[in-house]
């Protein structure tokens, strides 16, 4: 099989970017403002000052922590029949986690999203065939900040069988999360065999670590929960505005995040993950754009350089509503993402740069997913595929329609189940529908139809004691 | 003599040293130190300002400008009088307890120091006591509150009660991406802006009220 793949950047190339960075977190340094952090990171032998926050870490750390990671990562499911595996054998998918607002599917306004809509997008994600996992789309504005990030991946679990990704801004979020997987799988071991939920972890670019998330990453570390680092540098902004200048920082701040992972727990689950972005230098929003995924591309090259799991963030789109700007910019990025086989690609059903959640997007991503997989599947050339025989048979003028030979291959080809494909009149016989109000019905359908194997009754109340734990300490302590 | 129109270039240039050096030495020769202000460092700004309204100038070259004012008038800082500063207004800007995102609000901190205001970034992760104590050492007009969590934006109500609890003049403006006008009216904020442009806007209008 023949497959279209991009490797751009060359192994010097390749090799100056990691040299670079090294250099980086050696002679620039990085800031942690954790405590603990800083004293694994002294204890590994890198040179800290606790006053400063600054932190010189050598080269050798970084490679013995390269080794240290693990090569392969289970991301398992509630379901057994939705773990995977973070080979770099086939891209996975996650429903894109967080935006603040929805595009609400019923009344089309753009308000607040609650936890009803985050149960409702996460049976949806559940029901999609190329969504492999869930971060939840959404924000539980009804729950008190403080458990919101419990809360919100309580709501995502209940409501899906597929593995789960979290946030967390500091360690208590982290270890609430673990007791309430802990409890769903049958216990904290289990887990650590099993782990039915990861995290994203993002760095501060340039080169910083925030206390809060770097605690939850090392008490997710502990407990054998895979964490993806995501560094966020933007050209020109938080990174350089050179395009290979921005690589080495996000790469850098990536190892740094490695090192502290691998000596808080030797082995940690860590997946290299990128949010690198171009900017618009009038308003300072990252954008979509093709210097964005000429970085991300090579960002996910480096991965395999180093054969470490992946995950990279798609480049989104910044469109406010399910329109032609909306559906170009995700397929591009789906499309060339892939191209460079990361293990994970995330943003599925998000607009607005990631501030709205759209249902409907998600079920029309979907469809450009299933495009694209097959598009980075490739096409095969050998005596069967070349037809010599049937293109003899048929000669000139001729059809294949009916030849045995298309009868036997004709389902590998591949097919729509949701864009349109009519002629005029069958389309408007259909009710002349666009591709939104397509998705919309779809996703009606899937909330009347598709059911989610419920958790079980005492692991539900096992839970909700978890929870009474955690109001009680996280609203009446602040 | 310095060219007080020199110092206004070079500020409009993002030249730093040249702008230190030429306010030293305005400032050496005798020339009045509310006059390099406004006709050097605050017009130099407002023209940049200007600049990126019509489509010139861009973030970079605003940055960068700001930072030549800031610089010229640190030299002259020690020697102004209370009324020597003829800005647009005075402000505190801050990102709320829990977060540290920052792009936004340096950004909404630049456009204001493009539109003359003077203002006092607390950076991020801030609480209530933080901008009630920087308001109240600069006199400040204006608070400005950036929060992008959902989980944060809740702490930015706690801002406005202290701040009204201390009883300070200072009018209170909130923004940030998980941020609506709604949200600001139910918190009790004086405004809501939901851009950098619109912030400017929306800060000469409070202040003025
Ligand atoms: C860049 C970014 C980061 C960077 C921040 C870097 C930095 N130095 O600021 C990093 C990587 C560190 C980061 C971390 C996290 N982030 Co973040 N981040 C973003 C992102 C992609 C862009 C924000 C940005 O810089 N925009 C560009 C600027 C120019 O726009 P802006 O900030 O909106 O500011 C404009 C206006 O809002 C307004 N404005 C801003 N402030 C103010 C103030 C006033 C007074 C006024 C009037 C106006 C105003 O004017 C500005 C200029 O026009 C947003 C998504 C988004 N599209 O907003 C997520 C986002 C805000 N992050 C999010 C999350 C979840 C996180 C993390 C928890 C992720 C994690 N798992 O680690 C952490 C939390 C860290 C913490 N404790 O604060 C979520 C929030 C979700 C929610 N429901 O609350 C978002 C929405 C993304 C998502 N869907 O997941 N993030």
């Amino acid at each position: 099989m023949s497959k279209p793949r991009i490797s751009f950047l060359s192994q010097d190339e390749l090799d100056a970017i990691h040299n670079t960075s090294l250099k980086v977190l050696e002679t620039t340094g990085v800031k942690v403002m954790s405590k603990r952090a800083l004293d694994i990171l002294k204890k590994a032998g890198a040179k800290v000052d606790y006053t400063s926050n600054h932190v010189s870490i050598p080269r050798n750390l970084v490679e013995e922590a390269l080794k240290m990671a693990p090569k392969t990562i289970t991301y398992a499911a509630r379901n057994p029949k939705y773990d995977f595996v973070l080979d770099k054998r086939e891209p996975h998918f996650c429903a894109e986690g967080g935006p603040p607002f929805i595009l609400d599917w019923e009344t089309g306004e753009h308000r607040y999203s609650t936890s009803e809509d985050i149960a409702r997008c996460s049976i949806i994600a559940d029901y999609l065939d190329h969504v492999d996992l869930i971060w939840p789309l959404g924000a539980g504005m009804d729950v008190p900040a403080p458990m919101r990030y419990i809360s919100d991946m309580y709501t995502g679990l209940k409501n899906s069988e597929k593995h789960f990704e979290g946030d967390a801004t500091n360690s208590r979020d982290a270890q609430y999360q673990i007791e309430i997987a802990a409890a769903i799988v049958g216990g904290r071991k289990e887990l650590k065999k099993r782990p039915i939920f990861s995290h994203v972890i993002c760095t501060v670019s340039p080169l910083s670590y925030d206390k809060g998330m770097t605690e939850a990453s090392i008490e997710l570390a502990k407990a054998g929960i895979p964490v993806a680092i995501m560094p966020m540098p933007a050209v020109g902004e938080t990174g350089p505005v050179t395009l290979a200048g921005t690589m080495v920082m996000n790469n850098a701040e990536f190892l740094g995040g490695l090192v502290i992972q691998e000596f808080a727990s030797p082995g940690a689950p860590v997946v290299y993950s990128a949010a690198v972005g171009a900017v618009d230098f009038k308003t300072g929003t990252t954008i979509p754009s093709p210097e964005g995924s000429l970085m991300r591309l090579g960002i996910s090259q480096l991965t395999h350089y180093y054969d470490l799991p992946s995950e990279m963030g798609s480049s989104g789109s910044l469109s406010k509503l399910l329109d032609m700007q909306a559906g170009y910019e995700n397929a591009i990025s789906l499309i060339t993402h892939m191209l460079t086989l990361p293990d994970i690609v995330l943003g599925l059903g998000a607009l607005e740069g990631a501030r709205l959640t759209s249902p409907e997007g998600m079920v029309i991503e979907n469809e450009i997913v299933d495009y694209a997989l097959r598009f980075v599947q490739g096409l095969e050339v050998n005596d069967e595929t070349l037809a010599a025989d049937v293109i003899d048979k048929v000669g000139p003028g001729g059809i294949f329609l009916g030849e045995k030979h298309t009868l036997k291959h004709f389902r590998e080809r591949w097919m729509s189940k949701l864009f349109d494909i009519d002629s005029f009149e069958a389309w408007q016989k259909k009710g002349s529908k666009s591709i939104d109000e397509v998705a919309r019905e779809k996703v009606k359908e899937i909330l009347a139809t598709h059911k989610v194997e419920p958790i079980p009754e005492n692991v539900e109340k096992e839970i909700s004691g978890i929870l009474k734990r955690a109001e009680t300490e996280l609203l009446t302590k602040s | 003599m310095v060219d007080l129109t020199k110092i206004k270039d070079s500020v409009i240039g993002g030249e730093v040293d040249d702008v230190v050096e030429m306010v030293r030495k305005a400032v050496d020769e005798g020339q009045s130190v509310k006059r390099i202000l406004a006709e050097g460092l605050i017009s130099g700004m407002g023209i940049v300002g200007d600049k990126y309204e019509k489509g010139d100038f861009f973030l970079p070259e605003m940055v960068i400008a700001a930072t030549a004012m800031k610089a010229g008038l640190k030299v002259l800082s020690p020697m102004l009088k209370p009324g020597d500063v003829e800005s647009a207004g005075t402000v505190v800007l801050g990102t709320a307890k829990g977060d540290i995102h920052d792009i936004g609000k340096s950004i909404v901190g630049t456009m204001l120091e493009g539109a003359g205001f003077m203002v006092t970034d607390i950076g991020v992760d801030a609480g209530p006591d933080k901008f009630v104590e920087t308001a109240k050492e600069n006199n400040a007009d204006l608070i400005g509150i950036s929060a992008l969590l959902t989980t944060t934006m809740v702490g930015m109500e706690d801002v406005i009660k202290a701040v009204k609890e201390a009883g300070l003049k200072a009018r209170v403006m909130i923004g940030g991406a998980s941020v609506t006008q709604e949200f600001a009216d139910k918190v009790g904020a004086d405004g809501y802006a939901p851009d950098a442009p619109s912030a400017v806007g929306k800060a000469k209008e409070l202040v003025k009220s």
